[in-house]
């Protein structure tokens, strides 16, 4: 999530730059990419061969948490090489838009620096659609759409449940899932409603908004 | 209109032969093409013209705020021994919203939506002194206080959306006046305002200038708005000046015949009411491709051979008058040429 910020902004300041393109196809590349190819790809030169991640598994939290950290590096890497690519896209643009809105002249008017006013100005009014996809993923991603990569890390996730029920056509389990991720992004919408209204008041509800 | 003396002390600003062009896709664009002018200190100069003449880049250029990879600027802009052209975006930011400040024309979109209101006038100030945010939140009180807010303790912890079109330009030219700027660069400052709210800017702007000798640049086309309040206007018309004089030159004695069209469109209340209201026909030229020769005789119904050469804006009313125009016709036959009806005009209307 960071990383997609500063990408999107660094590609969205430097528009039409070489910076931008070079990001550009960076994240067309990430998002490309076929996650379970990405995950053998990882899976194969870091831990066969240069052997500094442990392969697959998973180790729990509360038995040794470093461990679990060292476990979990690989598919965190695979999972946000994709959501990096796609926000970062998706931000650039926003960020481009709202660069000529006028209230980004009158902060340049005001004589703030540049980087102010891009971070303060732009910046932040760009953020708000990229919180709505944020939070809908999160809660996908929690709620078992991350099947691919854990079947790959072989991690007993809740995607990796999910696929082996759909292979023995096993229905309560699936349906459970499906209550389970459904819950997750109902819960990270709500989430992502409180972040809106700190950063945007006019979504504020309370006092009536006059027109 | 106090501004006589001040100008003869030597102009506070000056825009010498000022180009602007923009690279489009559709070819490069010359939105501003040749314009000199001066204002004194405490001076109100009016720019008017049409939408696409080249007056509000012109004022965004002063503020350096035209720079961009796809546009080229030439000529000078001299202020206080500088040429804000040459400046770099450092010198240029300190300059900007302390010395030159700028009101736009769309208050409902001008200000951020997602701060508060005092917390913009807040940042503007802090952004050139070096004063507390405690000390800054009282000045921007103070400023929304004198602009005519009421209630400013509570207004100031409003958002824009909470405020009123012609409270939110009030806040901007609060923000403009927070740092006591030498000039007000003003962009259809009442453009979206209805009638009543309009006269009430005006008046702000024109207090301004009077109490604290405040110097204007107005943009506008209302030629109502430049009546009020002007010491000097500047015609403008496809990137160029057509005409500048004194407000009672370009109201009495017009030598453009753009200027008559201008004229002759508006409503007077003092007058009977005319069956159509009179309009100059056909479009502004196309800025990518101008007419050759004077750019307004495609739509000119006086045009002549001469027209096929471009008029240089000089003096044409003999010596001692400063009141300028672009025009081949003699001021004798202007004067002719000008009455329609019983009052300065372009053409009968169809």
């Amino acid at each position: 999530m960071t990383f997609a910020i500063i990408f999107g902004y660094l590609s969205a300041v430097r528009a039409g730059q070489f910076t931008d393109r070079a990001l550009t196809i960076l994240a067309l590349i990430g998002i490309s990419m076929p996650v379970f190819w990405l995950a053998a790809i990882l899976l194969y030169y870091l831990t066969s061969k240069l052997q500094l991640f442990p392969p697959g598994s998973y180790v729990p939290l509360s038995e040794d948490p470093l461990e679990w950290l060292n476990h979990l590096i690989l598919p965190w890497i695979t999972l946000a090489v994709l959501f990096i690519g796609f926000y970062s896209r998706v931000l650039r643009s926003n960020m481009l838009d709202v660069m000529n809105e006028d209230y980004v002249r009158t902060a340049r008017a005001k004589g703030l620096s540049e980087r102010r006013v891009r971070i303060r100005h732009v910046l932040r009014n760009s953020l708000i659609p990229i919180i709505t996809l944020f939070g809908l993923d999160f809660g996908a991603v929690v709620g078992g759409a991350a099947i691919l990569t854990e079947t790959v890390y072989n991690i007993p996730g809740v995607g990796l449940y999910a696929g082996e029920a759909i292979g023995t056509l096993d229905l309560p389990p699936l349906m459970g899932v499906t209550m389970f991720g459904a819950f997750f992004i109902v819960f990270f919408n709500t989430i992502v409603d409180i972040v809106y209204a700190y950063l945007d008041p006019r979504i504020r509800l309370g006092t009536a908004a006059p027109a | 209109m106090s501004a006589t003396a001040a100008i003869r002390t030597g102009p506070l600003l000056s825009v010498e032969d000022l180009r602007v062009s923009f690279r489009t896709e559709d070819g490069v664009l010359q939105a501003v093409d040749g314009v000199s002018f001066e204002l004194g200190s405490g001076e109100v100069l009016a720019i008017v013209g049409e939408s696409g003449s080249g007056k509000s880049v012109t004022a965004q250029t002063v503020m350096g705020l035209t720079r961009a990879p796809n546009s080229r600027i030439e000529g000078s802009v001299r202020y206080g021994g500088k040429d804000l052209n040459e400046l770099d975006d450092e010198a240029l930011r300190r300059l900007r919203g302390d010395e030159i400040a700028m009101v736009f024309q769309d208050p409902m979109t001008s200000l951020n939506p997602v701060y508060r209101v005092g917390d913009q006038i807040v940042e503007g100030i802090r952004a050139h002194r070096d004063i507390s945010e405690d000390e800054a939140w009282t000045r921007s009180v103070e400023l929304l206080r004198l602009v005519g807010i009421p209630n400013p303790e509570q207004r100031a912890r409003n958002y824009p959306y909470e405020f009123s079109g012609g409270m939110r330009q009030r806040a901007m030219i609060a923000m403009a006046l927070s740092l006591e700027p030498e000039i007000l660069i003003a962009d259809e400052p009442s453009t979206a305002l209805d009638v009543t709210i309009q006269a009430q800017i005006l008046q702000l702007v024109e207090e301004l200038n009077r109490d604290r000798d405040l110097a204007v640049i107005l943009i506008t086309h209302d030629l109502g708005v430049v009546a009020e309040v002007a010491d000097r206007v500047i015609v403008m018309y496809a990137g160029q000046i057509v005409e500048h004089g004194t407000l009672d030159e370009i109201f009495y004695d017009p030598q453009h015949p753009y200027t008559w069209g201008l004229l002759g469109s508006l409503t007077r209340l003092d007058q009977p009411r005319p069956k159509r209201l009179p309009q100059i026909s056909g479009q502004p030229p196309s800025l990518l491709a101008p007419p050759s020769g004077c750019r307004f005789r495609p739509r000119c119904p006086h045009a002549f051979e001469a027209c096929g050469e471009l008029p240089p804006l000089e003096v044409r009313l003999g010596a001692g008058s400063e009141h300028s125009d672009r025009c081949w016709l003699d001021p004798a036959e202007k004067k002719e040429k000008r009455e329609v009806e019983g009052r300065i005009g372009l053409e009968v209307p169809a």
